[in-house]
């Protein structure tokens, strides 16, 4: 009898969320959907151009209007919780110059001294990633818990796209400046003042070796390293394999290279071999200099280093420029953002990244167009990629592969997670081959689910949504305010309250009978005394195992 | 910092001295070689092949140096190795009369003596590019230039040898790593080791299993077919996330079944990265799986500044590759014999060093093929010579080897491939058989 009623009541309850269902997001079996519902727009742009949505997020946005949300964030006049302020303020060196970060690590250096114990050791250790560590944690934390998601969407964007990775020398203590003062300022402002300054960042010189190049060393100046090494060692051997070795010093074509392939032409596209070294070239004396005294490290040109005369470039002289040489190279970034290879490179790369894995090439074409015209004005072009048409295409919702970064980052905000540790978290990235600027290929991270969708890293995700369903990752707990508005008694309920906040086009007819089920044999077990070893309410034992399956669900792995 | 290299160093020179036992391992006379029908029908155990990628590209003029040219010192002042050395000093390791191994590879020496090992020298793609990532693109696509193939070499041989009532292992082919490298991503599915899993593995596999449409007990197979979860009762394509969804459920558990049953391993291997992925795909071959291919990546071979000599960063990568390999197919045992490691890389290097004691992207490179098939003791292809005259575009080793020529013979005569389709290597015309295996 009891057993009747309930089954009655979830009838009834289900065809009233159902039809709740179909108010809110147009969900039509069998027939083409020729436009997005309100709601599904709403949801579609917090998947695109944010991590997701936390909750109260999609009400928010209706209540504002979403044209009107989407131009603040553009604005970045979101608000933080204070919670994100209180992370970041715990972060001591997310604010530092690259000079403070190593002249710090130089004093816990200084204060060991020249014969390190095994426990001073592993200090040095603690003071040469804490920069690297904070670094990923100020991104991990704005990504979750920033009202200005659209920043935080288009800074991960050019994180990859001006790729550099914390593994390779000195890069850990150069990346903290380049994610706050380049990346994180120019990601919704000029694509100009973004590759420059890119390029002209202790980050991006060290991790592509540029900052090496440099023309072959003269007659004279060897002779002077040769003297020089002599009077210091006094040792005439040891002076001529200096100058041996000198004699090999000259053009590094790294970053020339990838400055093309990578940052602006894409591979191939109008440029040759040739035109690689002419750009190598023009580059050279783009240098790292640290200055002890005022403690700054940072770009300098080094005239001595850089190679004289003329370049030509994609057929076009670049004369040299005696007086300023520095300009030589500044001319090459101005000319490769004018060009159209550039603009239509980015804007392919953007629509892939915020419409689907394959745009048309027409969609493509018009944001090329916007990118040329504003000279790579972001704003501009963010606002155009919002209101393409192929962007609000129903095809496109909901269509693309999480990143494992995506998967983490949206899974901790519709959950509304207090995350105070992250150490499980980045582990968790790492598991899942996305660790925090940790991509040694200069490519960056590929967002396509080609990249991402192998038989086997399904099984990460799964143990990761597990875990945190059920707080069991160390410093990070879904609070009870996340399961308050539960209905009181009925857990097919739960399972459609659930589904509704964390899945943007709702549940699938497969997932949804699949978890009825589940809950069936739960309850069984539960009435029959096999789970919740302390007689915990049968919610606290079963709500969190359907948050599980929903962040494990088929569902869920796309936005 | 420095105190695993050093371990490794000690671990090279025991592995040195037990040399003897490797040869035998891999075995005289002439090892198994079969086509596929023969072993079929005679339930044998199938060819077994490794694929190594070395990626970065791997600088084949000092991995096999030809030491006699006047222009290897001229073109290599500060990262040249020496031919003749004092007593104890590491030269370059001579295998013919003009060419030798770097001294990091030592740990071939034994496998070269015992005719288990060999070198294709000046072999790589007749495609231009010196982009990492369309070159790696193209060679494990095994389409150079054509951008619309997408599926790898290895993938497409496992689909089209496929058992057709669907009755492969779950095993069949894997990555030791968390993401497939190219050449397996394909219509086939193939699984890769997720790392970091937990006891409680087992149950989160049980809980998705059905989510999934994986074969479970009980409900869920009814559920999943009910639902028309394979192919769908229409014909629709399946979801690819459900796809590989159901396949890590089913690949894993057996995976996870096989690591319970296998003891360890009594080969010492060096440390390192590619160490490790051996021993994990040793330890499924020892455990009796009816594994055909396996894949394992290393990358950072990039070596544009301070690439080292006769130490440094390319040596001691050099004394993984041969040690791993080496303690690999000592590893194996038996299985050796009918195992075949091929080690390759997107290109080589500039001929000359660069500015900082590197070399920038090249074009012809180097590939290792090792274990019981192959036919060692020989190095297979032309060497093209690193004089200026020489040199493709004046600054690069030649390529004379197309690589598809290496993949087509370990196809057809490790893997028992009788004939390769047309299309299998789009725009390919084959060369004059290698004579590899």
């Amino acid at each position: 009898m009891e057993r009747r009623l309930l089954l009655f009541c979830v009838l009834v309850i289900a065809t009233a969320t159902s039809s709740l269902d179909s108010q809110g997001t147009k969900r039509k079996q069998g027939t083409h959907v020729l436009e997005l519902s309100e709601t599904q727009k709403i949801r579609h742009v917090l998947s695109r151009f944010a991590f997701g949505p936390t909750p109260g997020l999609v009400e928010r946005v209706r209540r504002q209007g979403l044209d009107a949300w989407f131009e603040d964030q553009l604005n970045q006049k979101g608000k933080s919780p204070k919670i994100l302020q209180d992370r970041l303020a715990d972060l001591d060196t997310w604010g530092r110059s690259a000079g403070d970060i190593l002249l710090e690590l130089q004093r816990v250096r200084e204060d060991i001294g020249p014969d390190p114990k095994q426990k001073d050791r592993a200090r040095l250790n603690r003071a040469r990633n804490l920069s690297r560590n904070q670094l990923k944690d100020a991104v991990l934390f704005q990504a979750i818990y920033s009202g200005n998601q659209v920043i935080e969407t288009a800074t991960d964007f050019f994180r990859n796209h001006f790729n550099v990775s914390v593994n390779k020398g000195s890069v850990r203590y150069y990346a903290t400046e380049y994610e706050r003062d380049v990346l994180r300022k120019g990601a919704l402002g000029n694509f100009a003042w973004l590759l420059e300054h890119s390029a002209k960042s202790p980050a991006m010189l060290f991790y592509l070796d540029n900052y090496l190049s440099r023309r072959p060393p003269s007659k004279q100046e060897l002779k002077g390293i040769g003297r020089r090494v002599r009077r210091k060692t006094k040792s005439k051997k040891r002076a001529e394999e200096e100058v041996e070795i000198a004699k090999q010093r000259g053009l590094n074509e790294n970053y020339g290279r990838e400055l093309l392939e990578l940052h602006t032409l894409g591979v191939d596209h109008y440029y040759r071999q040739k035109d690689v070294i002419e750009v190598a070239k023009a580059l050279t004396g783009w240098t790292i200099h640290r200055d002890r005294k005022k403690n700054t490290i940072s770009f300098s040109f080094r005239p001595d280093m850089h190679i004289q005369g003329a370049k030509t470039f994609l057929g076009k002289v670049i004369p040299e420029n005696k007086k300023n040489p520095i300009r030589e190279g500044e001319m090459v970034l101005e000319r490769l953002v004018r060009h159209k290879g550039t603009a239509h490179f980015l804007a392919w790369k953007l629509c892939r990244w915020f419409i689907n894995d394959n745009p048309s090439e027409s969609c493509v074409q018009r944001i090329a167009k916007v990118f040329q015209k504003t000279r790579g004005d972001m704003k501009a072009v963010f606002r155009a990629i919002y209101h393409d048409s192929e962007f609000w295409s129903p095809e496109n919702f909901q269509a693309k592969f999480k990143r494992p970064f995506e998967f983490v980052v949206s899974a901790l905000r519709v959950t509304g997670a207090e995350v105070r540790s992250t150490r499980a978290l980045h582990r968790a990235l790492a598991l899942l081959s996305e660790p925090i600027y940790e991509c040694e290929d200069p490519t960056g991270y590929y967002d396509q689910a080609e990249a991402w969708n192998d038989p086997g890293v399904l099984a990460v995700r799964w143990s990761f949504a597990m875990k945190l369903a059920t707080n069991k990752i160390p410093g990070v707990r879904i609070p009870d305010s996340f399961y308050a508005d539960l209905h009181p008694s009925i857990p097919q309920v739960w399972k459609d309250q659930l589904a509704r906040k964390m899945l943007p086009a709702g549940i699938g007819e497969k997932t949804d009978a699949i978890l009825d089920d589940i809950i069936k044999k739960v309850v069984k077990k539960y009435k029959g005394g096999k789970v919740g070893r302390r007689r915990k309410p049968l919610k606290k034992v079963l709500a969190p195992l359907l948050v599980g399956l929903l962040l494990g669900s088929p569902e869920f792995q796309k936005q | 910092m420095r105190d695993p290299i050093m371990n490794h160093r000690m671990d090279r020179r025991s592995f040195l001295r037990r040399t003897g036992s490797a040869a035998l391992a891999l075995g005289f006379p002439v090892p198994l070689r079969h086509g596929l029908s023969t072993l079929e029908r005679s339930g044998k155990k199938p060819p077994i092949l490794v694929v190594i990628f070395l990626r970065g590209g791997q600088d084949a003029v000092n991995t096999v140096i030809p030491y006699t040219e006047p222009h290897y010192e001229e073109f290599r002042p500060t990262i040249h190795i020496p031919v003749k050395g004092d007593q104890g000093e590491r030269t370059v390791l001579k295998l013919t009369a003009d060419l030798g191994l770097h001294p990091g590879l030592a740990s071939f020496l034994p496998l070269w003596k015992a005719k288990r090992f060999a070198p294709v020298v000046a072999v790589g793609s007749p495609h231009p590019t010196r982009s990492h990532f369309d070159a790696q693109d193209f060679m494990e696509h095994a389409a150079p230039g054509l951008r619309t193939v997408r599926s790898g070499w290895l993938n497409r041989y496992l689909a089209l040898t496929a058992d057709r009532n669907g009755k492969d292992s779950h095993l069949r082919a894997l990555a030791m790593q968390g993401l497939l490298p190219r050449s397996l991503r394909g219509e086939y599915p193939v699984f890769a080791v997720p790392r970091g899993l937990d006891g409680k593995t087992g149950k989160v596999l049980d809980l998705f299993g059905e989510l999934y449409g994986a074969d479970d007990k009980g409900m869920g197979q009814e559920m999943s077919e009910g639902m028309g979860g394979r192919r769908g009762k229409e014909g629709a394509p399946e979801d690819p996330v459900v796809a590989a969804g159901r396949t890590t459920i089913e690949a894993l558990r057996r995976f996870q079944e096989l690591q319970k049953r296998t003891p360890k391993s009594k080969v010492k291997y060096p440390r390192g990265p590619l160490s490790s992925k051996l021993q994990g795909i040793a330890k499924v071959i020892r455990a009796g799986e009816a594994l055909e291919v396996a894949c394992a990546d290393w990358n950072g071979w990039d070596h544009h500044a301070q690439e080292g000599s006769l130490d440094g960063k390319m040596d001691r990568m050099h004394q993984e590759v041969s040690g791993s390999i080496h303690a690999f197919l000592q590893d194996l045992g038996e299985d050796a014999r009918r195992t075949v490691v091929l080690t390759m890389t997107e290109f080589g290097r500039t001929v000359r060093e660069n500015g900082n004691s590197g070399t920038d992207h090249g074009h012809g490179g180097t590939m290792f093929l090792a274990g019981g098939p192959v036919k060692g003791g020989k190095i297979y292809g032309k060497w093209p010579g690193i004089d200026p005259m020489s040199l493709y575009q004046g600054r690069d080793l030649a390529v004379t080897t197309d690589f598809r020529d290496v993949m087509a013979e370990v196809l057809q005569k490790h893997m028992g491939l009788r004939r390769i389709p047309k299309d299998f290597f789009p725009d390919y015309r084959p060369g004059k058989a290698l004579g590899l295996l």
